[in-house]
């Protein structure tokens, strides 16, 4: 943890405004891109993220600066999530193939790029198309698994860090992690095998 | 070749692409992908997966989102939560130092101008006749 980390925390511990906002500042995008590839969409990314920090005001007593203050952060942050997750599994009843139905209605109206499509110059096109099915892969994972995908291949943290993160051993973490990366293999297969 | 040597080497896909085989089970991987067409078709899917999430856009908080944060607890706290203090900050020790040796020195200074102090000045001894204890003109 750098100098200017630790000063910033010291003041935050203060009930320090402005340091609080750097504290903010520096983390937002990294929790955000967390929140949002765990829950799927904008909305509720930004209500977490929010909760995230308000958390993080509100404990800064229990960070004993022992590990990462990333680690930690991305500690409460994953914690906040899986806690939204069953919340919403809870009260929406959250449909299991959602991933299907969206492959399936995306087919339907020809906005897949499969084999049989035929081909567009558009690259941005293309690659918002594979953003689309990839979040729907993401999101068809169990938030455990789901979680190691986006903390390993899409933050590309170290599997130490990740072991810090989720206070799994690392065999755990990569057999769950090579579990999802399969699961994600098979349900993009029709994708990938397209590019 | 039995359907588990496939198996095997599925499982050691994950370990093979992040680099974490030793070099004779890398070896092991590596030439069962030269020769079985199907793991190398499995492998090219996995690894495009893979590459695939890493190549995911990095999303950014919107742009009010620290505002919105900060706001959001001033509100919660009704405006308690900053400046807000832990017990040992709350105690202001500098200042009850101060005003312990401000207390110290007004004591010090009432009990010494009081007429019954005991810290009362009364200045050099002067020199009285000494009292004698016995008279010397008695005689016996």
């Amino acid at each position: 943890m750098s100098l200017r980390e630790r000063l910033l925390l010291r003041k935050v511990r203060q009930r320090d405004e402005k340091a609080f906002q750097e504290i903010v500042e520096l983390y937002r995008d990294r929790v955000y891109n967390l929140t949002f590839r765990m829950m799927g969409n904008a909305e509720d990314a930004e209500d977490v993220a929010q909760e995230v920090f308000i958390s993080v005001f509100k404990n800064i007593y229990s960070f004993r600066g022992d590990a990462k203050f990333s680690t930690w952060l991305y500690r409460v942050a994953a914690n906040h999530c899986k806690n939204r997750i069953k919340y919403l599994a809870r009260r929406h009843d959250r449909q299991k193939d959602q991933f299907d139905e969206t492959i399936d209605r995306d087919q339907a109206s020809g906005a897949l790029m499969g084999p049989s499509s035929s081909p567009r110059p558009d690259a941005r096109l293309e690659t918002l198309e594979l953003e689309q099915v990839m979040r729907a892969a993401i999101q068809s994972l169990d938030e455990n698994q789901r979680l190691l995908v986006v903390l390993r291949d899409i933050e590309e943290l170290s599997y130490e860090e990740i072991c810090a993160i989720t206070e799994l051993p690392q065999g755990t973490v990569k057999s769950r992690l090579h579990r999802a990366r399969v699961e994600l293999r098979k349900k993009m297969t029709k994708y990938v095998k397209g590019r | 070749m039995t359907a588990d040597v496939h198996q095997t080497i599925e499982d050691e896909f994950s370990d093979y692409r992040d680099g974490l085989l030793d070099d004779s089970a890398r070896k092991k991987v590596e030439d069962h992908l030269d020769g079985c067409e199907r793991c190398r078709l499995a492998y090219d899917e996995f690894e495009q997966t893979v590459s695939a999430l890493s190549d995911l856009h990095k999303m950014s908080a919107p742009q009010n989102f620290s505002s919105e944060v900060t706001d959001t607890i001033r509100r919660r706290s009704q405006g308690r939560f900053f400046g807000r203090k832990a017990f040992g900050d709350r105690i202001p020790f500098e200042w009850l130092a101060i005003a312990a040796l401000i207390l110290g020195l007004v004591v010090y200074l009432v009990i010494r101008s009081s007429d019954t102090g005991t810290l009362k000045y009364e200045g050099a001894p002067k020199n009285k006749p000494t009292k004698k204890l016995w008279d010397d003109s008695w005689q016996p």
